[in-house]
């Protein structure tokens, strides 16, 4: 009885026990709820590799949850929040049990950030917060876009098997802002491609990365991102090294890596 | 039976074939990157990127597709004539599985970081491991045993390497069970060429040292002890060989299975039954239809390629069928 009736008790006055199963849900409700509301929060935001930029103290003071129903009923949340496509069989199992899940779209640009972050802002009971947010994050990217001029170079941005961005990604959203444009959009290619290795060497991109944080224990997939030709690739070819945590999700954190190529870019004109 | 082909230009002609394929496989790429598309870079001055796709890219997949295929050739070859078995063979057996369990072991565990010959050594010391419990498990029975013995060991080496793989903190490390389960060759590196390579050839030496021995084995085992064979000695190396080119083989290009069960039995009618001509002929046979095979797979898809021994198990499956409905009256016991 106390389940059935909690959706009606959370609707009355802001969300008091927010769980979140999702990496990018769980930056955005960090940015704009207060801590004590947050009941707990997705177990790779905890992982060195997945941790919210310039957020990883805050991240680790709360319990994680690795998407699973049961860890989820323990906090008898009053809002759950998830990605789209991810943790599903919990979610439809939370929905049966009548909680509250609120999904939330995946971002592939700026304007699916500002919409997350506007229907986090509204969910947690502070839709102010969420425009003061957006507004920083418009200043900032602003300033930093300031002196990029008209060119457009290729960066090459190279995942573990070679998984390239092209069009309408979030990666090339934050590459583009920084004046760049990625090798997939140059190859002219949608969403996201393995490219076979003989293709990669064709390119001559004006800045590259080759970054995997699994190194160790290794795989072959990553080991395979110091293949010799890729070494020679690296070799000939400016790099910057942001982490691929910033591929992931679209937060105004981002603009740290928007920022980095756009350092890249005044260098290369001096 | 068909009249022998006279030896040497059966022979010589598989081996024209391998170097035939040879120069296709460094001449084919993916979708768009032909011939023509590298000649055209070679005119636009781009050389530089034509020799590094060509050496660093094509050279060592296609060096390791004839490696391993002759060595899985090869392998099959011997043990088919060793165990007097027509369904013997490498992948058949489970020495090709215990291969990959010990490279898997060296690989992910991050030991072939700090030693890279741990991923040649472990693999090599698996297929050992497999051979031994083979001996142990159906050593003197009939071909049956055999096979399910084979059977039960690469179920259980590929049920270790999912554990292995699936409990592994390298979110990636899951994604390559296939790998390991069907074999490829794609975008392996001159560094394993090195690491492999050398093994494989000694695999060879070793086999080829007891192929005299072969031949008077096909007479039984006591006929070939009263003409001199010690057949302890020859089991030891036939075992040691095969470890060796085979655990060599599967630590850079996972389990690429029927090659060695497939090719021997292609080639056996056009060299009479002696079982040591058969040897160097299924090498260059094995060479031939992996080649050939690796060059399928780039001209079949374009994005992500086909792994090799899904290609080798869609020709070697239905023969091994054929096979077993061909052989089930004479052996059944």
């Amino acid at each position: 009885m106390a389940i059935a009736l909690l959706p009606s008790v959370a609707r009355a006055a802001p969300p008091q026990r927010i769980v979140s199963l999702n990496l990018c849900t769980d930056e955005l409700l960090l940015l704009l709820a207060p801590r004590e509301r947050i009941a707990s929060i997705s177990y790779l935001s905890q992982r060195p590799e997945g941790a919210p930029p310039g957020m990883e103290k805050l991240a680790m003071s709360f319990p994680i949850n690795y998407g699973l129903a049961e860890q989820v009923l323990l906090h008898q949340p009053d809002l759950v929040v998830a990605g789209a496509y991810a943790a599903r069989p919990a979610v439809a199992l939370l929905r049966k049990l009548r909680y509250r899940v609120v999904d939330f779209a995946p971002e592939q640009n700026f304007d699916d950030m500002r919409r997350n972050i506007r229907q986090m802002g509204a969910l947690v009971g502070d839709p102010a917060r969420a425009e003061t947010v957006i507004a920083a994050f418009e200043q900032r990217l602003a300033e930093i876009q300031k002196n990029i001029g008209p060119a457009r170079p290729v960066y090459a941005n190279i995942g573990v098997n070679n998984f390239m961005p092209g069009k309408n990604t979030l990666p090339a959203a934050v590459t583009n802002a920084a004046g760049y444009r990625t090798l997939g959009e140059a190859i002219g290619f949608e969403g996201y491609r393995n490219l076979p290795m003989e293709r990669l060497l064709l390119a001559k991109p004006d800045l590259m990365t080759r970054l995997t944080p699994f190194t160790n224990p290794p795989s072959m997939a990553t080991q395979d991102l110091n293949h010799p030709a890729l070494r020679k690739l690296a070799a000939r070819t400016e790099q910057v090294a942001i982490p691929e945590r910033f591929w992931v999700c679209a937060a105004p954190s981002s603009l740290k890596a928007v920022q980095m190529l756009a350092e890249k870019r005044a260098a290369d004109a001096k | 039976m068909k009249a022998p082909l006279p030896y040497p230009v059966l022979a010589g002609a598989l081996f024209a074939l391998t170097l035939l394929l040879v120069a296709a496989s460094m001449l084919i790429g993916p979708a768009g990157l032909g011939l023509p598309a590298l000649m055209q870079l070679m005119a636009s001055g781009q050389a530089d990127t034509v020799w590094t796709i060509v050496r660093e890219v094509r050279l060592p997949r296609t060096i390791l597709a004839v490696a391993v295929g002759f060595t899985l050739g090869l392998a099959g070859a011997m043990l088919q004539g060793f165990l007097r078995n027509p369904l013997a063979d490498a992948g058949v057996i489970g020495i090709s599985a215990m291969s990959a369990l010990g490279a898997v072991l060296a690989l992910y565990s991050g030991l072939a970081l700090v030693f890279p010959f741990s991923l040649p050594l472990m693999a090599i010391a698996g297929g050992l491991a497999g051979a031994i419990v083979l001996q142990g498990l159906a050593g003197r029975s009939g071909m049956l045993s055999l096979i399910l013995a084979g059977a039960a060991i690469t179920s259980l080496a590929f049920a270790l390497i999912q554990v292995q793989l699936n409990l592994s903190p390298n979110p990636y490390a899951a994604l390559e069970i296939v790998f390991w389960i069907q074999g490829s060759v794609t975008d392996r590196s001159t560094d394993h060429v090195l690491l492999a390579v050398p093994f494989m050839v000694l695999g060879w030496i070793v086999l080829a040292a007891s192929a005299p021995a072969l031949d008077a084995l096909s007479l039984g085992e006591e006929a070939a002890a009263s003409l001199g064979v010690d057949i302890k000695r020859t089991r030891m190396m036939v075992i040691a060989g095969v470890a060796l080119s085979v655990g060599a083989a599967t630590a850079v290009s996972g389990v690429i299975g029927f090659v060695g069960l497939v090719v021997p039995h292609i080639l056996r009618p056009f060299v009479g039954h002696k079982p040591s001509r058969l040897l160097l002929v299924s090498g260059l046979g094995g060479a031939v239809l992996l080649t050939a095979s690796d060059i399928g797979v780039r001209l079949l898809t374009t994005d992500t390629e086909l792994h090799l021994g899904v290609v080798t198990a869609l020709i070697g499956a239905p023969f091994f069928l054929s096979m077993i409905l061909r052989v089930r009256g004479a052996y059944q016991r």
